[in-house]
């Protein structure tokens, strides 16, 4: 949610002019200039409403913000920052009234807009469940009985509501920050994010409301885990577009008992008008909920893969692109370029007729997004190419894809080579710890090579949490053969895993004889770097996201032993 | 002034320890009559510190009633970095004890006046009683706090230019670069020290020796400035074997026979407290 630092105790610039409003006052009074000038027939556009702040007064100002935005909340219009125009914006929950102050100006002068333009990203308007329409006047009353306008435009929480939140410390235990276990530690949770004990002692002089001590008891605290590669579980699956709201909602408050508290939704391949539905959907409901896992993007996994590496998808959808990029914006849709675009990954076969020119052009446009490579026929070369195109990471390794061969590896042996020939970084690559996908001795080496670059994945499928045994997969069925292992029914072809992420956990430490915290590292912070977000997961550093698990019965004799206590999602403690 | 002469490092630590612990617990403060202690940074007091915090999580030592008063602090360097005295004293005190944010006092390197900031460190001391004991270490020249040697001995608190044998041995901590370290620093004065009830100084390893004998065997002079310790009326240095090696064998030998009377008079049945006053009571 945010990301950016809090708000300065002082504001250094005059109130309400922060760059961030400056440059807005600037947009819209572009906007207004450029609709005089072409569009006689339009009525004058009146200038913005001028920001203004009641400093002596911040308490009651947060109290009037606090009640509006309890009454705006989820079921109402959502529009962007941008004044040029307006379309609908619901991952970011609400907007502040500041920019609602910026956008009124373009709203009164093109009426239209409103009843067109507001749904331009939503499938059928009338009957979404995250929006209703709203008339001009019933904005307008809105904002009129509001203050005028709130201090940075990105603070949802005034100054004087962030000094009331609540800070809870966990002490007399180990944590796993960074990537490293710090023995004997503190860990400080304030609004949902991990703050600075030293900043809050020195600055706000402000001690823990609530004390969490795990004295006696040898405790660990790791960042909550991250699985990139999951297709459904508790009998959904994230294919079926017509239940997404509910699969989403239900897995991801079920994978919080796992440990998971952020994961990528992921899509098998499908026909274009799938995505076309789907991804719009996601993208009202990434972000965080109170008790539930964040959804972050979705994972694409094709559908411009290599038949005969299809493995559990359906044929009749893979196709390739020979015009580039186009034909994967064609695709997927305008979800693709999005500005906060549900789509997080995208797997692809690198040999693919145009695939090269297509990632290249792919990443140019949104560095965001990552593309992983995966369902691959490709050589070496070709995944080396592929790499510097601008792919950076690897779909379950060594599972469809070619073998490695010690005359020409395929794309395992990107990660043995330290610079690919332009000197890109090896990539991530994704390991199904189950056992099953890749043999122990596979993951050894694998993890050997490039140890920094493994992520854990369950690639689970609605089966997975399931009892029985016959499950669907996308347009295919699948069967439960054994407790682990899940097949396209009548064949011997593997079809995702049934695993939990501790599982996968547990199988890295003793496939790999890794320690514990490098095995859960793998499941924190190597796929949050991966996909760009360690700036607020998987390190438990000051500023990040409160999302964490409390670990404890450790064994001496096993070091993969661990049992999960509590599960925190924004420093909330959740129930299971 | 007591010279407590003990074996090693860890030995002076534990005796330091364990001396504040008995002299809190003696004054046994509270909210209206809080514990004043001044506190130093540098490594000599890692391992006290390391000792008080053991006695706090034992339940020995509670830190609800002591108010702090840090001897110096580097001139604009960020409260966070990690060489701050701010960060030093989270670290390796403040983090595990149960000390009030309120009862802390640094000065503040980031101040816009310094020169206020020092005269208010000096009227913030004022108002909560003046220092109950100091404690602090000692530099080779025979410096206390930042006052190096030239410092007036009637000094207070006021920014300080680093001596730069004090810088090169700080860029130790700033990765080698001499230009890194700060150039300037707020430091209580020779005077500020010497005003508090007590002074306890520790001084271990053979790098001080000639700095203790300095100080105790010869005159007082600002180019020693801790010398000063000589006019307080309860100064103490604790100090091990290898700080006594520039010392004559006479004054070794004196100070540790008149110790062993003191420890004669101070066990089970006292009649001596911590303080040096006789008691009527045996009760402790």
């Amino acid at each position: 949610m945010l990301s950016s630092q809090p708000p300065p105790t002082a504001p250094a610039t005059k109130p309400g002019s922060s760059k961030k409003s400056r440059n807005k006052k600037k947009k819209a009074a572009a906007a207004a200039a450029r609709n005089k000038s072409s569009d006689i027939s339009s009525p004058p556009v009146p200038a913005p409403v001028p920001a203004s702040f009641d400093f002596a007064n911040k308490s009651a100002e947060a109290e009037k913000m606090r009640s509006f935005f309890a009454n705006i909340k989820r079921d109402s219009v959502l529009v962007s920052a941008n004044a040029d125009y307006v379309h609908t914006k619901p991952s970011f929950g609400f907007l502040t009234n500041h920019q609602l102050h910026a956008v009124l100006p373009v709203l009164e002068s093109r009426p239209a807009l409103l009843s067109d333009r507001i749904f331009s990203q939503g499938p059928r308007p009338v009957d979404h469940p995250f929006s209703v329409q709203i008339t001009l006047d019933t904005l307008k009353e809105k904002m009129l009985a509001s203050p005028q306008t709130m201090e940075p435009e990105d603070a949802l929480m005034s100054e004087a509501e962030a000094a009331a939140e609540k800070i809870t410390k966990f002490t007399n235990c180990d944590v796993l920050r960074n990537g490293k276990i710090v023995k004997d530690e503190t860990l400080w949770v304030r609004g949902g994010k991990i703050v600075d004990p030293a900043s809050l002692f020195y600055e706000t002089e402000r001690g823990p409301d609530e004390i969490v001590d795990f004295k006696g008891r040898k405790t660990l605290i790791v960042p909550g885990f991250i699985d990139i590669q999951l297709n459904g579980y508790f009998g959904y699956d994230f294919a079926d577009t017509d239940k997404i709201e509910e699969s989403l909602d239900v897995v991801s408050r079920g994978l919080l008992k796992y440990g998971v508290t952020s994961f990528c939704p992921t899509l098998v391949s499908s026909p274009a008008e799938v995505y076309h539905d789907v991804l719009p959907k996601i993208a009202l409901r990434k972000g965080k909920r109170s008790g539930h896992a964040e959804v972050l993007g979705a994972h694409i996994e094709g559908p411009f893969l290599a038949p005969p590496k299809k493995g559990a998808h359906d044929k009749y959808t893979l196709k390739s692109c020979p015009n580039g990029y186009q034909d994967m914006l064609d695709c997927y849709g305008p979800s693709l370029e999005a500005a906060d675009s549900a789509v997080q990954i995208i797997t692809v076969a690198s040999e693919v007729e145009g695939m090269h020119t297509c990632i290249y052009e792919l990443k140019q446009r949104n560095k965001n997004i990552v593309v992983s490579l995966g369902h691959t026929q490709a050589r070496f070369k070709d995944a080396e190419a592929a790499l510097n195109c601008g792919a950076t990471m690897i779909t379950h390794l060594f599972n469809a894809m070619e073998p490695f061969h010690h005359r020409d590896p395929g794309p395992v042996g990107l990660i043995g080579c330290s610079l690919t020939s332009s000197g890109v970084d090896k990539p991530y690559y994704g390991i199904i710890a189950d056992g099953v996908h890749a043999d122990p001795a596979s993951v050894r080496i694998a993890y050997v090579a490039h140890p920094d670059g493994c992520i854990l994945v369950t690639d689970a499928i609605a089966a997975a949490g399931m009892e029985g045994d016959v499950f669907s997969l996308g347009t295919m069925t699948v069967r439960r053969i054994s407790e682990v292992e899940v097949v396209i029914d009548g064949t011997n072809t593997l079809a995702g895993s049934v695993v939990t992420m501790p599982y996968c956990i547990k199988n890295l430490v003793r496939f790999t004889g890794c320690t514990l915290a490098q095995a859960i590292n793998a499941a924190t912070i190597a796929p949050a770097t991966s996909i760009g977000i360690s700036d607020r997961k998987g390190t438990l550093m000051p500023n990040t996201d409160a999302d964490f698990v409390i670990l404890d019965e450790f064994d001496e004799m096993d070091p993969s032993a661990f049992s999960i206590a509590d599960v925190y999602v924004n420093g909330e403690k959740v129930q299971f | 002034m007591r010279l407590i002469i003990k074996d090693n490092y860890d030995d002076v630590c534990k005796y330091t320890s364990e001396y504040i612990l008995n002299r809190i617990n003696e004054f046994n403060p509270t909210p209206e009559r809080p514990f004043v202690i001044g506190l130093p940074t540098g490594s000599s007091p890692l391992g006290v510190y390391k000792k008080l915090v053991n006695f706090h999580r034992e339940g020995m030592l509670s830190f609800k009633n002591v108010i702090t008063f840090n001897m110096d602090e580097y001139v604009h360097l960020p409260r966070d970095h990690p060489e701050s005295y701010h960060s030093f004293m989270w670290e390796n005190l403040f983090k595990h004890v149960d000390i009030p944010p309120q009862n802390v006092n640094i000065l503040d390197g980031n101040a816009k006046d310094l020169e206020r900031e020092c005269t208010e460190y000096e009227a913030k001391i004022a108002a909560v009683g003046g220092i109950e004991l100091f404690l602090g270490g000692i530099g080779p020249d025979g410096h206390i706090a930042f006052n190096e040697p030239g410092s007036s001995l009637s000094s207070r608190t006021r920014i300080k230019t680093l001596a730069y044998e004090t810088i090169i041995a700080n860029s130790r901590f700033f990765g080698g670069d001499v230009n890194k370290v700060p150039k300037l620093s707020l430091t209580v004065g020779v005077g500020t020290v010497m005003d508090a009830r007590e002074v306890v100084i520790l001084i271990s390893g053979a790098g001080k020796a000639l700095a203790l004998a300095k100080c105790i065997e010869e005159g007082v002079n600002h180019m020693w400035t801790v010398s000063a310790i000589q006019l307080h009326p309860r100064g103490m240095i604790v100090c091990d074997d290898d700080a006594t090696l520039e010392l004559h064998v006479k004054t070794v030998k004196y100070f540790k026979s008149i110790e062993k009377v003191h420890r004669l008079l101070t066990t089970e049945e006292s009649k001596v407290g911590m303080d040096g006053k006789v008691r009527y009571s045996a009760t402790k």
